[in-house]
């Protein structure tokens, strides 16, 4: 082949273009420590490189979001601490007002000092986290709790959550509502009533049970007498859920001071129902009946004295020789050692509590978290949906509807002010129970706060993981190598000086340097 | 033969020896001439005398001056030169597209994106705060200004395109008549002869060359000599004659190509004339109509559920309600007399469908095409649902299985889309207005209606190619409805005909009339329930939730994976484009080099003819300097 001076001029330019557009690359990687510098340089790198990215701005949203939301219910967690504490003190107020050493005067004093103790509860409950009232649900900006036209403190926020995104999938509640937290979830109380409060019948039924009937008369229509009359009705004995066949043996039945009558459970009567009939047909002060539990339907025995408030009792002797197992007749026992039915399980507590307004029954189950329904049927004026008579009771007695639920700490307290003023030791003591009872849903609560603050920390460990591990790969994707990159910088150097060097002395050489 | 005859032999060797070191000077200054091909002086035996006992030689003549050239090569470089003209163009063209999308350094769409979002978020953890509102203003007016630049540097681009097309028509004209005139004087120097004009051709050839870089075309000689050009099988040149290339705006505004009247445009695919073509149409389709789609999506999706919330201090009077029954569902037979809201505190803003039952005695309400409330009692002429009471016409009251619809909407946050048209062939008819009618049925694809006779009319949807509607029933001035859009078009100089075509497409102005509508922060739907619910975040979370909701007309992707596939897309149309010039960078000069083995002057080789003929002709004035001395020795002779 014939080569030209002018091939060989071309094809040194050609590569020293060539090296020099290398090197170009290479040095602008090292300056600006990347790899990829525009997509086409690496198209699927960049894709992830992208797709990093969004996940690392996504992540720190997420961390941002983590801390303020841990920020907002750290605080309520320490509000919430502040009312438990409050009400230690309250509770040592109360323990001393019982005291029957107190006199009016005294009690007076305490009383006093509770109704600071409600106004600081208030000033809690109000509590305001970056200009927003922490209780208040989504009306943040409304005072949590106001005082109403009768001196009660009420509830002005709602009972929505504020949810906020802490990860791809994850959100947390940030807010605790005032309805939750400074209200004992379980109590359901009566309007304001009167005394006497009327007459006529109470319907009592736990957790959807067959109603106890309670007549309220003359003889019991003062509030206390009320009280009495249901915790006394609602003391039921009962068993555990029990088999088709109860087992064979005999019972030793006993009601107040009657003599103890002995039933033989065999073949013939020992189904729950057959075995509820031959109790019944005793007519010996206590009555059975076969109650069906309705999610489980198993089948229960219940008993209750004929006359409301008689102590009764049930002894077994299993026919099988074994009284302490859950087998035969010992099945009906509630535990295996050999103790009497279960009692009050099922029931409601009455309370009678001292408002400022007037007195009010509170009913709370006897079993934390029961579900409990009273309906009223006042047959002392016929008409259950008036302010009139029993049906009073009604939250909204035109509407006929159930009695109001969930008590506040502050008509708690109120109680409890009014009970010391009015020197009234049962409600003294009431409100000792009530107040434990404040204390648990106050400690629920809290454990419930600091389970999404313990959510929140591994989400932020999690959190933090990932961002560590994305910003790994895409370090991996994008950042160049340096000891690599100048290494290949050295060789692409090295190459660029080698052609130099060659083409200095090939371009040089011509025939003219040889002829004279 | 006569003594004299020798002075004629050494005159032949002297001529011939200086006509060989001229062509190899020649050879030498020309080196480093573009285009320029070595030369050499072609001698013959002059004619010998015959003698009694043979022939006696009388020197040589110079035949002719032969230029080193090889047809086949050069057409190959011709070639060449259009692929490389084309690649030059695609790849310095589409690097900077590329910059305009490069999302390496953080500066592209993708961070004004996720800082959109992320300002939702903000709002969502703190919905009654100001500061995060006003960020999240500031953000949306950040976003909309990162895509009107990505769409001006676009546009810009594709300027440029079409400013460089000119230019290279003017160039491409300048060549031609150069090359008519060349053809001229070849045709006058080489007629009737044997003789090549080397010069000429090389001159001529450089130019084919030069005009090979920007278009293809197709070339031949004829036998006189002149090189005739056509470009898209029309005649550029034609021996001493050209024909003006021109550049006429298209109806999208885009250069498009004349030659001899005739549109060329299409014909053009190589060298640099082709590559501009190529990549403003690719620019203009994809890049361009991605980000528009993109920003549509996005204003669009935003607003639909801004609007469906409220502010901090939203009124009733923020909410209208409009009755688009007429639109969505043009066969319900009663109509709707007015639409109030009745109850601010019980007012919930969306998309209301409500379908009565055959007896017209009970109806259900849709929300957001989710079922509300169903087998409600009807009393007649009015119906109240979610603090909004629809009044119906006592005249015109709803029939069996009547459907209504009843759009409740809040302030939007970004400038509704609006939809452009044009008339693609300057029909008789004109589009009188073209809206959205419903935004959430947008598909954010572009449509043309086209006409199929005077009253009839099919709608394509451009992008999937999808025939919306077919054979429908034209009458000027009605409403044309279809995926949420509705156009009006109206007889104008005269009905449409058949042929005539109208591009309706929401994306057109997506980017270049986006703006953010709310200015008071206060009017950022954060709640979704009520205005006095200012710590209500459910609304706020939904939006910022956009972000990573798969949106249908996405291709079932979300914003930010479709912007990623976009970005791959160019890096990847880039790369390639990057690649293929490299290719043909070094098929070029392979080609070239395989020309300069044969055509390129070698200086070494030349130097060596110097002395060669130098040596001859030293020779030649020898024989000379003999014969002057044989003839002196005749003189002489006593």
């Amino acid at each position: 082949m014939r080569v030209t001076s002018f091939m060989l001029y071309n094809q040194f330019v050609k590569s020293m273009h060539k090296n020099m557009a290398d090197m170009s690359v290479l040095s602008n990687r090292l300056s600006s420590m990347k790899k990829i510098d525009k997509p086409s340089d690496d198209v699927i790198g960049m894709s992830r490189v992208m797709d990093y990215k969004l996940d690392i701005t996504k992540n720190e949203q997420s961390a941002r979001n983590i801390d303020d939301s841990e920020a907002h219910l750290g605080y309520t967690d320490s509000i919430l601490q502040s009312v438990s504490n409050l009400f230690g003190r309250a509770k040592e107020l109360a323990l001393e007002a019982a005291n029957g050493e107190q006199t009016a005067w005294t009690r007076d004093m305490i009383a006093e000092e509770i109704r600071a103790v409600r106004d600081q509860l208030a000033g809690y409950g109000n509590s305001k986290f970056r200009d927003r009232y922490v209780f208040s649900g989504f009306l943040t900006d409304r005072k949590s709790f106001e005082l109403d036209a009768g001196s009660e403190y009420q509830y002005m926020g709602d009972s929505n959550y504020i949810e906020v995104k802490v990860g791809a999938e994850a959100k947390t509640k940030i807010n605790e509502t005032g309805s939750k937290a400074f209200y004992d979830q379980d109590k359901k109380f009566t309007n304001v009533i009167g005394d006497p409060v009327g007459t006529g019948t109470l319907s009592i039924s736990v957790e959807s049970g067959n109603p106890v009937q309670i007549a309220v008369d003359a003889d019991n229509n003062s509030p206390e007498e009320m009280r009495d009359t249901i915790n006394a009705a609602m003391s039921k004995y009962y068993d555990p859920a029990v088999p088709e066949l109860v087992g064979t043996g005999t019972l030793a039945l006993k009601a107040g001071s009657g003599a103890e009558v002995s039933l033989t459970v065999d073949a013939l009567n020992n189904t729950p129902t057959q075995l509820a009939a031959a109790i019944n047909a005793l007519g010996m002060g206590i009555e059975a009946r076969v109650a069906t539990d309705t999610v489980t339907l198993k089948q229960r025995l219940l008993f209750r004295p004929s006359t409301p408030g008689t102590p009764i009792s049930i002894d077994v002797n299993d026919s099988d020789g074994n009284n302490t197992d859950s087998s035969g007749l010992s099945a009906l026992l509630h535990t295996t050692t050999k103790s009497n039915l279960t009692t009050n399980a099922l029931g409601i507590e009455a309370n009678v509590i001292n408002g400022t307004a007037g007195k009010r029954l509170l009913f709370s189950p006897v079993n934390k978290g029961d579900d409990f329904a009273i309906t009223v049927n006042d047959s002392g004026d016929g008409n259950n949906t008036d302010a009139a008579g029993l049906s009073r009771l009604y939250h909204n007695p035109s509407a006929a509807t159930n009695l109001n639920s969930s008590m506040s700490f502050f008509m708690m307290l109120d109680h409890m002010i009014n009970s010391l003023e009015n020197n009234d030791t049962s409600g003294i003591n009431a409100s000792i129970l009530l107040l434990d009872d404040a204390v648990d849903n106050v400690l629920n609560v809290m454990a419930d706060v600091g389970a999404r603050l313990n959510y929140l920390s591994s989400e932020r460990q999690g959190n933090e993981d990932r961002s560590l591990g994305i910003k790994t790969v895409l370090s991996e994707t994008e950042d160049a190598d340096i000891a690599e990159t100048a290494t290949e910088f050295a060789k692409v150097q090295t190459a660029l000086q080698a052609m130099m060097q060659a083409s200095s002395r090939i371009l040089s050489q011509s025939l003219l340097d040889f002829l004279k | 033969m006569s003594i004299y005859g020798l002075f004629n032999i050494g005159k032949s060797a002297l001529f011939a020896s200086q006509a060989a070191i001229a062509t190899a000077s020649h050879n030498i200054s020309n080196a480093n001439t573009q285009g320029y091909s070595r030369q050499e002086v072609v001698l013959s035996i002059s004619s010998p005398i015959r003698l009694r006992n043979g022939f006696l030689g009388r020197g040589t003549n110079v035949e002719s001056v032969r230029r080193y050239y090889d047809q086949f090569i050069q057409s190959q470089l011709l070639g060449q030169h259009q692929n490389y003209g084309r690649s030059s163009v695609l790849s310095d063209t589409l690097a900077y597209i590329e910059q305009t999308f490069n999302e390496a350094r953080d500066l592209g769409l993708s961070s004004s994106l996720t800082g959109f979002f992320r300002a939702w978020d903000d709002v969502s953890t703190n919905p009654e705060g100001i500061p995060q509102r006003n960020v999240l203003l500031k953000k949306s007016e950040a976003l909309v200004q990162t895509a009107k630049q990505m769409e001006v540097s676009i546009l810009g681009t594709i300027e440029s395109t079409n400013d460089s097309i000119d230019n290279i028509v003017a160039s491409m004209n300048s060549i031609a008549s150069k090359i008519s005139k060349i053809n001229e004087k070849v045709v006058m120097v080489e007629v009737g002869t044997s003789v090549k004009a080397n010069d000429l051709r090389d001159q001529r050839e450089e130019l084919l060359r030069q005009l090979s870089e920007l278009t293809d075309f197709s070339s031949y000689e004829d036998r006189n000599g002149a090189v005739n050009i056509t470009v898209g099988l029309r005649n550029l040149v034609y021996g001493e004659n050209t024909n003006t290339l021109s550049t006429k705006l298209n109806d999208a505004d885009n250069k498009e190509l004349y030659l001899d009247g005739l549109n060329i445009t299409s014909k053009i695919t190589k060298g640099r004339l082709g590559g501009l073509l190529a990549v403003r149409d690719d620019i203009e389709t994809n890049y361009l109509k991605e980000v528009r789609k993109l920003i549509a999506a996005i204003t669009n999706e935003v607003n639909v559920l801004q609007a469906r919330g409220f502010g901090l201090d939203s009124t009733a009077s923020d909410f209208t309600i409009t009755d688009i029954t007429s639109d969505q569902f043009p066969s319900t037979g009663g109509s709707i007399s007015t639409t109030s809201i009745s109850s601010f505190s019980s007012f919930v803003p969306g998309d209301y469908e409500i379908r009565f039952n055959a007896a017209v005695t009970q109806y259900d309400v849709y929300i957001n095409g989710s079922l509300l409330s169903s087998a409600n009692a009807y009393t007649p002429n009015s119906l109240t649902v979610n603090g909004i009471t629809v009044n119906f016409n006592p005249a015109d009251p709803p029939v069996a299985s009547d459907k209504f619809y009843i759009s409740a909407r809040g302030k939007d946050l970004f400038n509704n889309l609006s939809v452009y048209s044009r008339d693609r062939d300057n029909s008789g008819a004109d589009v009188t207005s073209a809206t959205v009618f419903n935004r959430t049925a947008l598909t954010y694809d572009e449509y043309e209606i086209r006409f199929t006779g005077a009253a009839t009319y099919d709608i394509y949807n451009i992008d999937d190619g999808v025939n919306v509607v077919t054979g429908a029933a034209y009458v000027s001035g009605s409403s044309i409805r279809f995926d949420g859009i509705k156009v009006v078009i109206t007889n104008g100089s005269g009905p449409p005909s058949s042929g005539d075509r109208f591009l309706i497409s929401p994306l057109r102005n997506s980017v270049g009339s986006a703006g953010v509508e709310i200015t008071d922060p206060k009017g950022i739907a954060a709640s979704a329930a009520s205005t006095t619910l200012p710590g209500d975040n459910t609304q706020a979370l939904s939006i910022a939730g956009l972000m990573d909701t798969k949106i249908t007309a996405l291709n079932n992707t979300t914003f930010s994976s479709y912007y990623a596939g976009l970005v791959s897309d160019i890096g990847n149309v880039s790369m390639a484009a990057e690649d293929s010039l490299e290719f043909d960078d070094n098929l070029l000069a392979e080609i070239r080099n395989k020309r300069e083995s044969v055509s390129g002057v070698s200086l070494d080789e030349e130097a060596a003819n110097l002395i060669r003929f130098q040596r001859a002709f030293e020779a030649g004035a020898r024989i000379i300097q003999v014969t002057d001395d044989l003839l002196e020795t005749i003189i002489n002779m006593r």
